[in-house]
């Protein structure tokens, strides 16, 4: 028996392993640029109607250029939240929010509030399979928290149930994701993410094309946020990940670079400075574009700035601020929701979120920051940037914690402002 | 994914909540596996205002545990019905060293501590089976058995795809397994403290004696203050 054992042994480790790190780039030379005016193309909320506790939202290109928009918030019925999907068609126009995933979740009469998806990260292989990876988070209890996906195989119609990913060692919890994830040459895919066990260590989560979990790679102790990757080659991969937490404004960055597809990184400086991001890589001279929380004040979300660098991400140079009074009344506006702080108030007392009572519901809006003595709070958070295949630019990001807003804008504008 | 899991998931936390029981109430052998079955149907009752049972509760907040957590509670639920003498103190102490030794370098790792990730190399197991192969010839050496067993469960269990984890770590250890053998761990290193320390005063109070000339020179003990 011992002697079968010591064979079974030497049978199943005499395989070496054959693993491709390999990242696959989109193919630069098939990027058509359909529009050279220089100036923001689009402005329009993805949400229907106002939600409370909007999830970061999160953006995908489908295989026929469509843009696919998932995003997380509370729904009208007490103690229930919901993942939301839209999908911006070529007519330049939001489809209707589609909830794929509605849970129930204890928040209320529970010692900790039990938030559920809040980042999502959703992946479209193809026209028929599509996959949301999402958080289930206990707020101020990061490490109470599970990585879970569902799969979609007709294009989003039918989603399956929520199948939880193993991949820390306390039976899976603890880990949190955000930001756009890797392609490998071999199919596989890498999920940036942050493991919460006894520290904060970022971690690059890699899947098989079957949504198997076939690795992953630590990328050092970090603070409180998965870190945002930007691949600039097939081996090369430039991490920017938050580094001290001191200013609860913005966080310092810490920038690595890989040159092994995630293997092994090496430390760098940066000067950037944020409190949320998304980053794409443009594609000739790989230029670095960013959307920050470049925050000044106290607990403010009011900045929403676009910062480029010239030298992967070394120096920063913020050249346009998205929310800006000045920068507003040069955008396009959106004509058929103009009184929408009026619209958000009657949608809150109409759900039961909000007091319907003057006075309490005044109280209510101090209370939530939303809006105080008719002005209203400017509060900007979670960007998430995307380049679609006609070298547009999509932006989206939660508006005023109730709104998911979308900004589309070209590239001949962003050499404008530059 | 495994279609099962949800059989060995009652098995394992019916065993736990049994165990349990049987060790705060003193039940016969015979009342303790129809307890267990007991167990094993009240898992699956639903939860009052909550649209889902008793384990799935627990097993949404903590997962499936180990293949090494099942064995070892399957041994000690033998015991438990007096089908099996269960497993050996030396045995369980050489465990709890082995797993509190393993899980401390493992969490570290992961945590960010030293060069490499302990944690991934449980996604191609080459080198951690090459390991355990060598402790399963270590330990049927020297007769530890139960130990050898539960290492080829975990390999069939792994090889198996029980759970639904492709990591072998996920197979070897989970959190409550870490927290039985600290505890366990806690109590053999007071114990070995205890022992210390009684050697200790007793070698101390040896070389008192030796060092007295009165003793050297009589042979004999010398009597006491109070004498």
């Amino acid at each position: 028996m011992l002697l079968g054992a010591v064979a079974f042994w030497l049978a199943i480790t005499a395989v070496p392993p054959t693993v491709s790190f390999q990242l696959a780039l989109p193919n630069e030379s098939a990027l058509t640029t359909t529009t050279s005016q220089k100036k923001i193309i689009a402005i329009n909320y993805l949400s229907d109607s106002p939600s409370l506790n909007i999830g970061a939202p999160a953006l995908s290109v489908l295989p026929g250029g469509k843009i696919w928009a998932v995003w997380s918030a509370d729904i009208p019925q007490p103690r229930y939240r919901a993942i939301y999907s839209d999908v911006w068609h070529a007519d330049k126009v939001w489809g209707a929010d589609h909830a794929i995933l509605v849970q129930k979740s204890p928040r209320t009469g529970m010692p900790v509030d039990y938030l559920q998806a809040a980042a999502v990260v959703p992946l479209a292989h193809d026209a028929r399979k599509h996959v949301v990876f999402y958080a289930d988070t206990m707020r101020n209890y990061p490490q109470m928290s599970h990585l879970k996906m569902i799969v979609s195989t007709d294009g989003g119609t039918e989603w399956s149930l929520p199948h939880r990913i193993y991949s820390s060692p306390l039976a899976g919890m603890g880990l949190h994701v955000r930001h756009k994830p890797l392609f490998y040459a071999d199919g596989s895919i890498g999920i940036p993410a942050i493991a919460h066990i006894l520290g904060s260590t970022g971690l690059i989560v890699r899947f098989n094309s079957d949504y198997q979990v076939t690795g992953h790679n630590r990328i050092r102790t970090s603070v409180g946020s998965a870190p945002c990757l930007v691949p600039l080659n097939e081996k090369t991969i430039v991490s920017l990940q938050p580094r001290s937490n001191r200013s609860p404004q913005r966080f310092e960055f810490q920038r690595r670079v890989s040159t092994n597809s995630g293997q092994l990184w090496q430390s760098d400086f940066t000067d950037l400075r944020a409190r949320t991001l998304s980053i794409v890589a443009l594609p000739k001279n790989r230029e670095l574009i960013a959307v920050l929380n470049n925050n000044t004040r106290r607990r403010a979300r009011d900045s929403l700035a676009l910062a480029i660098s010239n030298d992967q991400g070394k120096h920063w140079r913020t050249i346009y601020h998205f929310e800006h009074p000045s920068a507003i009344q040069n955008q396009p506006q959106i004509a058929h929701k103009k009184n929408y702080m009026q619209e958000i108030e009657r949608t809150l007392v109409r759900d039961q979120h909000m007091p319907d009572d003057h006075a309490q519901r005044a109280a209510w809006l101090a209370a939530s920051q939303l809006c105080y003595d008719g002005i209203c709070r400017t509060r900007y958070r979670d960007p998430w940037l995307l380049r679609d295949e006609h070298n547009n630019f999509h932006l989206i990001y939660v508006w005023n914690d109730v709104l998911v807003k979308h900004i589309q804008f070209n590239q001949a504008w962003l050499n404008a402002v530059r | 994914m495994n279609n099962f899991i949800w059989l060995y998931d009652t098995f394992v936390w019916a065993a736990i909540i049994s165990l349990i029981f049987c060790r705060i109430f003193r039940i016969s052998s015979s009342y303790k596996f129809v307890g267990f079955c007991i167990l094993c149907a009240l898992l699956h009752l639903p939860l009052p205002n909550v649209p889902y049972s008793t384990l799935a509760y627990i097993t949404n907040w903590m997962s499936s545990l180990s293949v090494m957590s099942a064995a070892i509670l399957g041994v000690y639920l033998l015991r438990s019905w007096d089908l099996s003498y269960g497993i050996t103190r030396q045995e369980k102490n050489a465990l709890c060293i082995v797993i509190v030794f393993a899980s401390t370098m493992l969490y570290l790792s992961v945590n960010g501590w030293g060069f490499g990730d302990l944690y991934a190399i449980g996604f191609r197991p080459y080198l951690l089976i090459t390991g355990m192969g060598i402790i399963f010839v270590f330990c049927w050496i020297i007769r530890f058995y139960i130990i050898c067993g539960c290492l080829i469960l975990i390999m069939l269990g792994y090889y198996g795809h029980i759970l639904p984890s492709n990591n072998l770590w996920d197979y070897l250890f989970d959190p409550l397994l870490v927290l039985w053998a600290l505890f366990c761990f806690a109590i053999i290193a007071i114990q070995w403290a205890m022992q210390a320390s009684v050697a200790i005063t007793l070698y101390l109070r040896r070389s008192a004696l030796s060092n007295n000339p009165t003793d050297i020179k009589t042979g004999t003990p010398q009597p006491s203050r109070k004498e």
